[in-house]
């Protein structure tokens, strides 16, 4: 392995996992107990949220690409930065279960309180990091949104290029432009060393992603078996065998989870959505919620960055919660806090029908 | 409103194909509804689920759906039905019934059985292969492109056209975004008017369709045609003085003679 290689893997650890997971950190801070994934979780809503702000203006400005990697950089370090305070300085490490009592558990006690089941879920999850790094597999649908990318690196430009021809775009495509996910991946391969847009999306993002989509699962397991260790291990297992065998149609989340992470669409299906359905019924549908609203807005937000389907499905998704905490909780407040979340994809959408 | 309707079915059936684990969603949601109703987080989610199936079969519903989004895409809707946690809950509530552990690992080997027949490995027939090189598109397609950007080098050409056929241009860009192309994928967004209809007769078998593809990319300006011609007929791409540079596969890269 050369030395830029490491380099470039170094990088990913900390744009794609440490700024992720303590920016997630400020958002989770109403919380009494905190365990890492579901700050990362939380940083990636942030994340997607952010890009789509910064994006939308800077193409519509026409600025040029290293404006926006500098200013994701900064605005996520910064992030990162008031998260690592936080824990260190407001006592935020004390929420974590391994500092109980002040102190930290042993790692080798921990390991042997994990059910088996769980190791057999992780060995699943990890043979399909394996083969998703290792292997590649060709989507024609590249064509435009990995082609997106590489154009916006090449040129240091956001959209003005055609990814089809490389021409000059004369009329912006209305469709992919409100969801810049493409965008999104050159910023991050700017970061992570300058790496090829290709290389990010077929290798980097893919096994990140991969890992995102099951700590949202074990999020869901956590929340039904609560008590249950053997129960979440049984469940996170199964999910992933599920998603293992996925390739009955090309059409269903599964598929899109196993076999194209870098796409927008296929972020939204397997990972975005699951964290709307997991956030959505802890929030809406819990009498005291540990998590914040805001959470919950940065989703939707967060969603229309992924794709132009993110901006009717996570709304959709997120209404049918509120209808349900209606029915149960009858509460005007939560209705209307459910439906304040679902305005940036109320905007967009009016955008994208109307213009 | 029956059309809705008819669509909506058509698209459930389109979206579970030949596999079965349509039987294993209703199963587990009739499982959890009869054994398990009783714990809310169950049936928050089975009422949830009951209302995504409302909203994609109900014909208002879809229809303004389909309005918004487009019909050949209303199989995206699924993607906010929680299958696979739905399939995952019901067989861990019923393995968590049992008390031995190793009547629960017995069951969940039966369980896997279930999915694996009911579903289709996706580590199979070819949906992942290997790739020579890092940026993971097909290797014929990372050859040709070397060797055109190789060519322009040598020739000083930093500006430069290429044509080629549907499954060139869906990823010579994404290898390599300095290569400009006569149009894109499906021949979307062509350069000018030679270069759409080149793609056109792309999809021709006949056999004045070398020859007619020749002239008109010289005609749409491309300094590069990549194309499959059989040993024969290439004297037809030659005659509009394309000059062949390279062989790849069955793919014949052509350089015009002015750029060279």
């Amino acid at each position: 392995m050369s030395l830029a290689l490491v380099g470039n893997v170094l990088l990913a650890l900390v744009w794609l996992f440490a700024v992720p997971a303590l920016s997630g950190v400020l958002f989770l801070r109403k919380k009494d107990s905190l365990i890492w994934i579901e700050c990362l979780l939380a940083g990636y809503l942030f994340l997607f949220a952010l890009s789509e702000l910064l994006i939308l203006p800077m193409m519509y400005f026409g600025l040029p690409l290293h404006i926006l990697v500098a200013c994701y950089g900064i605005a996520t370090g910064a992030a990162a930065v008031a998260g690592m305070l936080y824990l260190a300085r407001g006592g935020g490490l004390k929420k974590f279960p391994a500092a109980k009592d002040g102190q930290p558990a042993s790692f080798a006690c921990r390991l042997r309180s994990v059910s088996p089941f769980l190791w057999a879920a992780l060995a699943v999850i990890a043979i399909q990091i394996v083969v998703v790094i290792l292997f590649a597999h060709f989507d024609a649908d590249d064509s435009l949104y990995v082609a997106a990318s590489t154009t916006a690196v090449e040129t240091d430009s956001i959209f003005r290029y055609n990814a089809y021809t490389g021409q000059i775009y004369e009329r912006l495509p209305r469709r992919y432009v409100l969801s810049p996910f493409p965008i999104f991946l050159a910023v991050v391969s700017q970061l992570i060393g300058g790496l090829h847009p290709a290389v990010t999306a077929h290798t980097i993002l893919p096994p990140v992603f991969l890992a995102c989509a099951y700590c949202v699962v074990y999020l869901i397991a956590r929340k039904w078996f609560p008590d249950d260790a053997n129960a979440r291990g049984i469940f996170l297992f199964l999910a992933a065998f599920l998603c293992w065998f996925s390739a009955y149609s090309v059409y269903n989340a599964g598929s899109f989870q196993m076999v194209r992470l870098w796409q927008g669409k296929a972020v939204l299906a397997a990972f975005l959505l699951p964290s709307i359905f997991y956030l959505a019924s802890s929030i809406v549908l819990e009498e005291q919620s540990a998590y914040s609203w805001v959470l919950l807005f940065m989703a939707d937000l967060g969603a229309c960055l992924l794709s132009s389907m993110g901006i009717i499905l996570a709304p959709l998704m997120i209404g049918i919660f509120v209808f349900l905490g209606l029915l149960r909780f009858r509460s005007v407040k939560r209705t209307v806090l459910g439906l304040a979340c679902c305005i940036p994809s109320a905007i967009l959408g009016i955008v994208y029908l109307l213009f | 409103m029956m059309a809705y309707f008819k669509w909506s079915v058509y698209i459930w059936q389109l979206f579970w194909n030949k596999g079965y684990y349509q039987y294993l969603f209703i199963a587990a949601f009739a499982y959890l509804l009869i054994f398990h109703r009783k714990k809310r987080s169950t049936r928050q989610v089975l009422i949830y689920s009951a209302c995504v199936l409302f909203i994609f079969f109900f014909p208002l519903t879809a229809k303004v759906i389909v309005f918004c989004i487009g019909g050949s895409v209303y199989w995206r809707v699924f993607w906010l039905l929680p299958i696979i946690p739905v399939v995952s809950l019901a067989a861990t509530e019923f393995l968590r019934g049992r008390h031995s552990k190793l009547a629960q690992t017995a069951l969940l080997l039966v369980c896997c059985a279930a999915i694996a027949v009911s579903g289709r490995d996706m580590f199979s027939d070819g949906v992942y292969v290997r790739t020579v090189n890092a940026q993971k598109v097909p290797d014929d397609v990372a050859q040709i492109c070397d060797t055109i950007k190789d060519e322009a080098e040598k020739d000083g050409l930093d500006d430069f056209l290429v044509m080629g056929d549907e499954y060139l241009s869906s990823y010579l860009r994404v290898y390599d975004p300095s290569v400009r192309q006569a149009y894109g994928r499906w021949g979307r967004d062509p350069v000018n008017n030679p270069c759409r209809r080149v793609y056109h007769l792309m999809k021709w078998e006949e056999p004045r369709r070398y020859r007619k593809i020749a002239r008109l990319s010289r005609k749409g300006g491309c300094d590069f045609l990549v194309i499959s011609v059989p040993e024969e007929k290439t004297k037809l791409v030659e005659r509009f003085h394309y000059v062949e540079i390279g062989k790849v596969n069955e793919y014949r890269i052509y350089q015009l003679e002015e750029t060279s």
